[in-house]
């Protein structure tokens, strides 16, 4: 029974409540292109395209030392691209709409940069927490508030994804919730005009979204050298 | 025949390069073309255990026919998430059934 608004977000499916739900992280794979023959097809060279434009903004990001991540952050941005994408058709799950997955994604990132910084540039992150031209009596100030930007950076990688797919899809739910108790047909069409942009917006915030999730991980990952 | 091993039919002097949307197996006599008598005799030759094969050979076929040609159009997507919509709606089914009698629609 659909006990609240937020019904839709639930995993379990209705065989025998199984989570089948979940296995719309992994269907944005069945949408990348294969190369059979020497010559690719059209949407192979859309993707190549997408891809070699991202590795390219991601190289100029990272330090010479890590340029062979960004094989990693561009694969994070297209399973996040993909799952925020599918989620915005009918009865498909949005699974980057929970943080159980969102912070799977952004934690053992984090960890992993703070471990190799801390222990392989202790001085290098040590330096980094007081930023250049800061003045000499601001110092202990800065370096608690970089400490503390620094803990939360894997809760708002998290928080940030899951809050903009869950708060796009409950607008549009609420709104498509009171069409069929419609009497006005002009209210009703504004009603769905309305939900028609918010559909294009959702699309466009997934794209943006999976973006700034991948270009800040490449960020936090320059910042350790 | 494993994962990821050619068909024992299969031989490269023979066949030429691997088509993995192609059957090597004995040929038999196409599903539109058997009689109503035969239908039991057609049904107790299907080999059971080269299913998984026959779907490898389906998803091949579908990418040969609209994902890897050099000009294709946006038909693939369409039907990637249509598929997407119908298999979630079938497996969150029984959840969705008894909104038509709530008064309340959450």
């Amino acid at each position: 029974m659909m006990a609240n608004l937020f019904s839709i977000f639930e995993p379990s499916s209705s065989i025998f409540n199984f989570s089948l739900n979940w296995i719309s992280t992994l269907l944005g794979l069945m949408f990348i292109p294969y190369l059979y023959w020497a010559s690719p097809s059209r949407w192979s060279l859309c993707w190549s395209e997408i891809i070699f434009t991202l590795h390219k903004e991601f190289k100029a990001l990272l330090t010479p030392y890590s340029l062979g991540s960004t094989l990693f952050f561009v694969g994070l941005f297209s399973m996040i691209l993909y799952n925020n994408f599918l989620g915005l058709l009918p009865y498909v799950f949005t699974s980057s709409s929970h943080m159980a997955m969102t912070l799977a994604l952004s934690l053992p990132l984090w960890v992993t940069l703070m471990l190799s910084g801390w222990i392989n540039h202790t001085q290098h992150m040590f330096a980094h927490l007081v930023p250049q031209g800061t003045p000499s009596i601001l110092m202990p100030f800065m370096v608690l508030i970089e400490t503390i930007s620094n803990i939360i950076r894997p809760g708002t990688l998290a928080v940030r994804l899951a809050a903009n797919m869950i708060a796009g899809h409950l607008l549009l739910t609420l709104l498509g919730n009171t069409g069929p108790s419609m009497s006005s047909s002009i209210i009703l069409s504004m009603l769905i005009f309305s939900q028609i942009l918010l559909l294009t917006l959702e699309s466009a915030v997934a794209i943006i979204q999976s973006y700034v999730f991948a270009v800040l991980s490449t960020l936090y990952t320059g910042e350790i050298n | 025949m494993g994962f990821g091993e050619y068909p024992p039919e299969y031989n490269a002097k023979i066949h030429g390069p691997y088509d993995p949307a192609r059957y090597y197996g004995k040929a038999d006599i196409p599903f539109g073309q058997v009689k109503l008598g035969e239908l039991g005799s057609w049904v107790g030759r299907r080999n059971m255990s080269g299913i998984p094969g026959a779907v490898s050979r389906a998803f091949w076929r579908w990418n040969h026919k609209y994902m890897l040609p050099k000009k294709t159009g946006f038909a693939p997507f369409a039907q990637l998430m249509v598929g997407c919509m119908i298999v979630f709606y079938s497996i969150n089914y029984g959840k969705m059934v008894h909104h038509r009698n709530h008064k309340y629609h959450w």
